[in-house]
């Protein structure tokens, strides 16, 4: 570990604190529907929107309606994403300057399941399956409306917890054309400008086709995709002296990817490409831009509930949580593999790459290194992000067990756009309960007594997400379909089943690597893994905002547990990491935990 | 061109309506533990 990997590590989460309360106070205005400077330019849109639509912007919901409008917008955007797919080599269709045929059903599916519930797992490269069309249509439109939909989720459990003996938690639709109007559409104007001018691509034309400096040989792929072999038995080799050179819109793409925490690559090779993330500091916005908007959640919190304070302790205890993955997984990937170390001491060879002198670098961008790298895992799986600089599969197992437990706390450390707040929250909850349970006294929260009803629901949010997961890792890893998609054996393997499912139910995206996903199997119970560990959490968390918001405010005693000191956002730091350790521990213990045992013995995966 | 549509995009289709159907039940469950 350099002291120049710390100082980018604490600039990055100092200029997230910075933005904090600005951003945050912006949106707790731009919710509550009060005056802003940006009310010249977007309210005329608004309003036009509101008529086009048929929406009443002064009709308050119930939660069930509210939940209701998501369940209908997010079908039917769904469906027409799967048909997009399915017809985008239409020829009247515009767009598609390669070609590109129409995505296969089951893959067209996983994908509408990934784009509509904000988690972008790709089973696809994208340069090679997608058109413009869809890009931008498609899988761009969901980026933006996915994230706006999870701000406008994390806003009405505010307003439950704000609320006081209300029966609504506000207008679906209100929130979501406001959320993208006033907050996405101009950070995402001025990021996608700034990626610009650092050399992100931004065009429709046809790929770029180069002559190759340096021509190389390849074995010649027969139309199975198999090597063809000569009369001798030997690969017949075939000279490459031109490369095609993917193009596309790009930044506009690459700024709503970040801002919307939804991490879906225009490239195969997401932020580690040039295209996508050409310099140190794109790869330092885009960082900032995947933190921005959770951790002003924080302040939107403490200031649409009365208590600024109460925001800041969530905030703490989130950067608290930041700062422990971020250590280890720098510590263990700075460290590098030790097995590589021992054997270059007792070989010939002492250069500083065989004796890993800057860490382990495998997978890993060579113009971002190993503190960076580092950094990137841990921001894109502390939200629900799943933007990748760096192939996680090539961590050593304790680095790469940092960004699965940070998808099996629920992605609660910042979180993803209003996801990671109304996930939060549910911890809050538990939190106070069991604050209660201590001392023997009705749980209150910010004034609002929790009573069985909220835990109920709590532990529903709670207990849905470990399951999914675990069920469908352990029917992969017991049958054909699903083992023979891996690409390592033993407890190496396992991670990439478990990393896979694990960030599907948690909505993030990221893969672990080595898994080949575009499968029957992996395609469908990936799409069905994303579906459930959206919808399932997110219908009892409204239930506990509508049945927060009915509640009397409860006058604070001595008795009160407060949740605006150090002692709470250590309670709730302890709920967070026993709840996740305690569900997934068994799970980590056949994977990456094993799989350092045995590296420490000398096997490796 | 519909003609490329075949027997898996109803199955897919369907089972994402069914999905949702399901989530209305799951929003009444909720409501009705209460």
């Amino acid at each position: 570990m350099t002291a120049n990997g710390w100082l980018q590590i604490f600039f990055l989460l100092l200029v997230v604190f910075l933005v904090t309360r600005p951003l945050g106070g912006f949106m707790s205005r731009v919710f509550g529907r009060e005056r802003t400077w940006l009310d010249p330019a977007m309210r005329p849109v608004e309003r036009i929107l509101y008529r086009l639509t048929g929406v009443d912007e002064s009709h308050e919901m119930d939660w069930k309606e509210y939940a209701l409008a998501l369940i209908l917008f997010s079908g039917v955007s769904m469906i027409l994403l799967y048909v997009l797919q399915r017809v985008q080599q239409w020829a009247w269709l515009p767009w598609n300057p390669q070609k590109l045929a129409g995505v296969a059903p089951a893959l067209a599916f996983n994908t509408a399941a990934s784009f509509t519930t904000n988690t972008n797992w790709q089973n696809y490269v994208p340069e090679t399956t997608m058109s413009y069309l869809t890009q931008m249509v498609g899988l761009a439109y969901h980026n933006w409306v996915s994230a706006a939909a999870g701000m406008a989720l994390a806003i009405a459990f505010i307003r439950g917890i704000a609320r006081r003996e209300q029966k609504t938690i506000g207008n679906f639709w209100v929130d979501l054309v406001r959320g993208t109007l006033w907050i996405l559409a101009p950070l995402c104007l001025i990021g996608a400008l700034v990626l610009v001018s650092q050399g992100v691509v931004q065009n429709l034309k046809p790929y770029d086709t180069v002559q190759l400096v340096d021509p190389y040989q390849t074995p010649q792929l027969g139309a199975d995709g198999k090597p063809v072999n000569g009369p001798d038995g030997k690969p017949v080799m075939q000279t490459v002296t031109q490369q095609l050179i993917a193009q596309g819109p790009t930044a506009s793409q690459e700024i709503i990817k970040e801002l919307g925490t939804n991490g879906g690559g225009f490239f195969n090779a997401n932020s580690a490409h040039p295209f996508e993330n050409p310099t140190p500091f794109t790869n330092f916005l885009e960082m900032f831009c995947i933190l921005a908007i959770p951790s002003a959640f924080t302040f939107t919190l403490g200031k649409m509930t009365g208590s600024p304070r109460h925001g800041w302790a969530v905030w703490a205890a989130m950067a608290l949580l930041f700062l422990a993955g971020v250590t280890t997984a720098y510590w263990a990937e700075a460290r590098g593999n030790p097995l590589l170390t021992a054997a270059a001491q007792h070989s010939s060879q002492h250069s500083s790459s065989a004796i890993q002198a800057t860490g382990n670098l495998e997978g890993k961008e060579v113009r971002f290194g190993v503190a960076n790298s580092a950094l990137f895992a841990t921001v894109t799986t502390d939200t629900s992000c799943g933007a990748v600089n760096s192939q996680h599969d090539s961590f050593t197992p304790l680095g790469g067990m940092i960004p699965l437990i940070n998808l099996m706390l629920s992605e609660v450390i910042f979180g993803g756009v209003g996801a990671g707040m109304y996930g939060m929250l549910v911890f809050v909850i538990l939190s106070v309960f069991i604050a209660g349970l201590m001392v023997g006294r009705t749980p209150e929260y910010l004034g609002k007594k929790i009573e069985a009803y909220d835990v109920k629901m709590a532990m529903l949010v709670i207990l849905i997400f470990p399951l999914v997961i675990l069920v469908f890792t352990a029917i992969s890893v017991l049958y054909g379909f699903g083992t023979s998609a891996m690409a390592n054996a033993g407890p190496h393997g396992f991670s990439e089943v478990l990393y896979a499912f694990t960030s599907a139910v948690a909505n993030n995206g990221s893969a672990f690597g080595g898994l080949s996903g575009n499968t029957p199997w992996y395609n469908t119970s990936l799409g069905t893994a994303m579906l459930l560990g959206r919808f399932m959490m997110i219908l009892p968390m409204l239930a506990i905002a509508g049945n927060l918001a009915e509640k009397k405010q409860t006058p604070a005693t001595l008795g009160t547990f407060p949740v605006t000191g150090p002692l709470f956002t250590v309670l709730l730091i302890g709920v967070v990491i026993i709840v996740g350790a305690l569900t997934f521990f068994p799970a980590l213990s056949l994977g990456p935990i094993l799989e350092h045992l045995l590296m420490m013995a000398g096997k490796t995966f | 061109m519909w003609r490329e549509f075949e027997m898996q995009d109803v199955i897919f289709l369907g089972v994402t309506v069914l999905f949702f159907v399901i989530s209305l039940a799951y929003l009444h469950f909720c409501e009705h533990v209460r």
